[in-house]
């Protein structure tokens, strides 16, 4: 599997912010973005998910394993987005803010394994009925990657991940999710503005 | 120490100014008469000569024919109509939100706000009668000779009353959502809902509604509230054998057997019950579907049909609309209509109905003018005057100023939470009894309980996002409090008092029962006029009276809208700078 930008161009208001990108992600591997504020990584994000607003234009393409999304609504896209804002709904506890992003096709008691199994993969077991308020920062940040990763999607996308995480919890933070990407065998996309969170340092795009 | 115990002062000094206002203006008459009304259901109305306590009016009333089939009515129109309006300003926020089309909604919302219910529902009847716009559209083309024997309007199941309440509480409802909406995460929401593979509708459905509704509830009670206590539109295209009960209670309190007094006090009792009951109803069936729908909300369903759901609201949505331009056209028609034969599309037109209506029509248009504006302007004085207290308890003690404000907001909602009938009455019989009846000043002060909660409330947003360093710097500058408030505050809040004052007029314009019961028939407005002219059913006077009524308002809209953007600087009209 891999993510694949294809002479990828975002222009607004006649303005080029981002010019024939081109580049692969391989499998467990992280391309990192850097660039200052207001360089287009963002819109680059939203172009991928499919939700670049209309004033906004772009040329080029977006393939996922083999297939072109472009053409295709975010919710078919089938690609997982890791917000700096958690953003756990708050009108649901933590293991139904997980159980929500697992797929239909996983019966009632698949669903509470599944669950349990990924509180437990990210060192939280039993707080499947705590409200989400009641987290700390570093754990509402691994909850909210765990829900994303539990949608299953083909390929991951980290805006600014850890920016709003303190120096300690972000290298474990940071160590934590870099570690599923590659035991999960998806491609990853991250954006960043700190050259201390890039993975590898040869898989690198610098915008601005 | 001094500026200490000033402060400490004008802090308790604002805290019981705040109290008396409201305790004033608003628990003591509300309160008044629902004491009043309910001592009259047990046969206690001095002013009539009943004096002694019995329970004879409750074992008419529970005698009364049809008496479960009226509170059936009541209830199922309430009912229905809040839900469909519920759920049509639900997905019209859903499809048209982040659209083009939203600016057109919100564009929308005030003029639609703005027409008085009564207007709205004579404009609506002529489209949907046997012999309407609507029968003669489909008679060009079916041949038809003669009007269908359908009940279209005043049907006994009250559809149409329902369709009414539905045109007239959407928008309303929008409105509440809309300012409610933009305090949710909903852009980002709607992203990471579709990076897990949920369809708009969808993510609407189970992400943005459990956290909108808790926000809205007050509002969709005063709706339920309002549809159940309905009285002037349920004249005009309710039911009208069995009517609803609001309607049988008026029918009661004007009849000329004084003994119906009673009945009517204790009718009026029984439909505060039957207000609370349909709003716990409605709380218990809220409650009861948020347990069951959990497991729904985390089931995984991403959606199917979510494109299908949102085009048929684009469909409601712009039946509604139609539905509201055609009925505010059929009213401009039939004020110029002289004849007009059944399947005929055009009419013979004349000016005659104008000339007719206008002389009398001076006197109830001099005293709609003169109680809309007074009741405006003294509920956003009063409104003002709060909010500033407010502000003053919130500058010294943050928890104690939101305490405040939440107490404030609510106490403003008991009006529109009670039936209108069951307190009216009670201060009804109250005036009665001080001979204060009659006045327009006392029809002036019974508006305000329901005028005076609309302008707080639309006031109340604008003021706690106004950044309060405007009037720090503006303070600094000028050294005058009164200077700074006039000049910078308002200034800067300019337009949302623009808007108040025409909600304020809208709301005064179309109050029917306060107006009834305060005025004795000595004050005649132009909505009390409209209301009596439907049992004479003739459509040319209710033509030229429904128009009337649903100019008023908009003239107060345009000149706010005009002052909102425009001013008079050197001589000539300028944009304003904030507009």
């Amino acid at each position: 599997m891999s993510l694949i930008l294809d002479q990828i161009d975002i222009t607004l208001n006649g303005q080029k912010l981002l010019d024939k990108i081109c580049c692969c992600v391989d499998d467990g591997k992280v391309l990192s973005v850097l660039g200052p504020s207001g360089c287009g990584k963002s819109s680059l994000l939203n172009l991928i998910c499919g939700t670049l607003p209309n004033s906004f234009s772009f040329s080029g393409q977006v393939i996922l394993d083999g297939v072109m999304l472009n053409n295709l609504p975010p919710y078919k896209r089938q690609i997982g987005l890791q917000f700096q804002d958690h953003l756990l709904f708050p009108h649901m506890t933590v293991g139904e803010n997980l159980a929500f992003a697992l797929p239909v096709h996983y019966r009632k008691s698949q669903r509470r394994e599944s669950v349990e199994q990924a509180l437990v993969d990210c060192g939280m077991s039993g707080f499947s009925e705590l409200n989400p308020s009641l987290l700390s920062g570093g754990q509402k940040a691994r909850i909210s990657l765990m829900r994303t990763l539990l949608s299953e999607p083909k390929a991951l996308l980290l805006d600014e991940p850890f920016s709003r995480l303190d120096a300690t919890l972000r290298s474990s933070f940071r160590h934590f999710v870099f570690q599923q990407i590659q035991c999960r065998r998806i491609p990853a996309l991250m954006v960043t503005h700190d050259e201390q969170d890039i993975p590898d340092k040869a898989q690198v795009i610098r915008l601005g | 120490m001094i500026f200490l115990r000033l402060k400490c002062f004008c802090s308790k000094l604002s805290f019981s100014v705040i109290f008396t206002i409201l305790v004033a203006l608003f628990l003591l008459p509300v309160m008044a008469g629902v004491v009043s009304v309910s001592l009259s259901a047990f046969n206690y109305i001095p002013a009539l000569g009943f004096n002694s306590l019995s329970l004879d009016a409750w074992k008419t009333l529970l005698g009364t024919p049809a008496l479960a089939e009226m509170l059936l009515l009541s209830h199922w129109t309430s009912v229905l109509s809040t839900l469909l309006s519920l759920v049509l300003a639900f997905s019209v926020i859903s499809f048209a939100w982040d659209t083009p089309l939203w600016h057109n909604v919100q564009r929308w919302l005030s003029p639609l706000m703005a027409v008085p219910h009564v207007a709205l529902a004579f404009g609506i009847m002529f489209v949907l009668m046997p012999s309407g716009l609507l029968a003669r559209l489909v008679a060009a083309f079916a041949g038809w000779s003669f009007p269908p024997e359908w009940q279209t309007i005043q049907d006994p199941y009250g559809i149409s009353l329902v369709l009414i309440l539905v045109i007239k509480e959407t928008p309303f409802l929008i409105f509440m959502m809309a300012a409610a909406v933009v305090q949710l995460p909903v852009t980002e929401t709607l992203r990471l809902g579709g990076t897990l593979g949920y369809q708009p509708g969808v993510i609407w459905l189970k992400l943005i509604w459990p956290r909108l509704y808790p926000m809205i509830r007050l509002p969709v009670y005063t709706v339920l509230t309002f549809s159940v206590s309905v009285v002037d539109i349920a004249l005009v295209i309710g039911p009208a054998n069995p009517p609803t009960f609001a309607v049988q209670i008026l029918q009661w309190i004007y009849d000329p057997d004084l003994t119906k007094s009673l009945l009517a006090a204790s009718g009026s009792v029984l439909l505060l019950l039957l207000v609370v009951s349909v709003i716990g109803s409605f709380y218990l069936v809220e409650w009861g579907m948020g347990r069951l729908l959990r497991n729904w909300l985390i089931n995984g369903h991403r959606g199917r049909f979510s494109g299908l759901w949102l085009l048929f609201s684009r469909k409601a949505w712009q039946i509604l609309l139609m539905l509201f331009l055609a009925g505010g056209s059929a009213l401009i028609i039939w004020s110029f209509v002289w004849r007009w034969r059944f399947p005929s599309l055009w009419p013979d037109w004349s000016l005659r109905s104008w000339e007719r209506a206008w002389d009398d029509m001076g006197e109830p248009m001099v005293n709609s003018l003169l109680i809309g504006v007074t009741a405006t302007l003294a509920a956003n004085i009063i409104s003002v005057i709060l909010l500033e207290l407010n502000d003053i308890q919130r500058q010294n003690s943050e928890s104690a100023g939101k305490w405040l404000a939440l107490l404030t907001s609510g106490v403003m909602y008991i009006p529109l939470l009670l039936p209108q009938m069951t307190f009216l009455f009670g201060v009804q019989l109250l005036l009665l009894q001080w001979g204060a009846e009659g006045h327009w000043l006392t029809v002036t002060a019974l508006h305000l309980l329901f005028v005076l909660p609309y302008c707080f409330l639309s006031l109340s947003g604008p003021w706690q996002h106004y950044d309060r360093r405007h009037s720090l710097q503006g303070l600094l500058l000028s050294r005058s409090w009164l200077k700074t408030f006039l000049t910078v505050k308002l200034g800067v809040l300019w337009r949302p008092i623009m808007a108040s004052l025409a909600l304020g007029f809208a709301v005064s314009i179309a109050q029917y029962l306060p107006t009834l019961f305060a005025s004795a028939g000595r004050v005649e407005t132009i909505t009390t006029e409209a209301v009596s002219l439907v049992s004479g059913g003739n459509r040319r006077l209710i033509g030229v009276y429904g128009l009337v009524q649903m100019l008023l308002p908009f003239i107060a809209y345009a000149m706010a809208f005009f002052l909102g953007y425009w001013t008079i600087r050197n001589g000539r009209f300028a944009r304003r700078l904030n507009a």
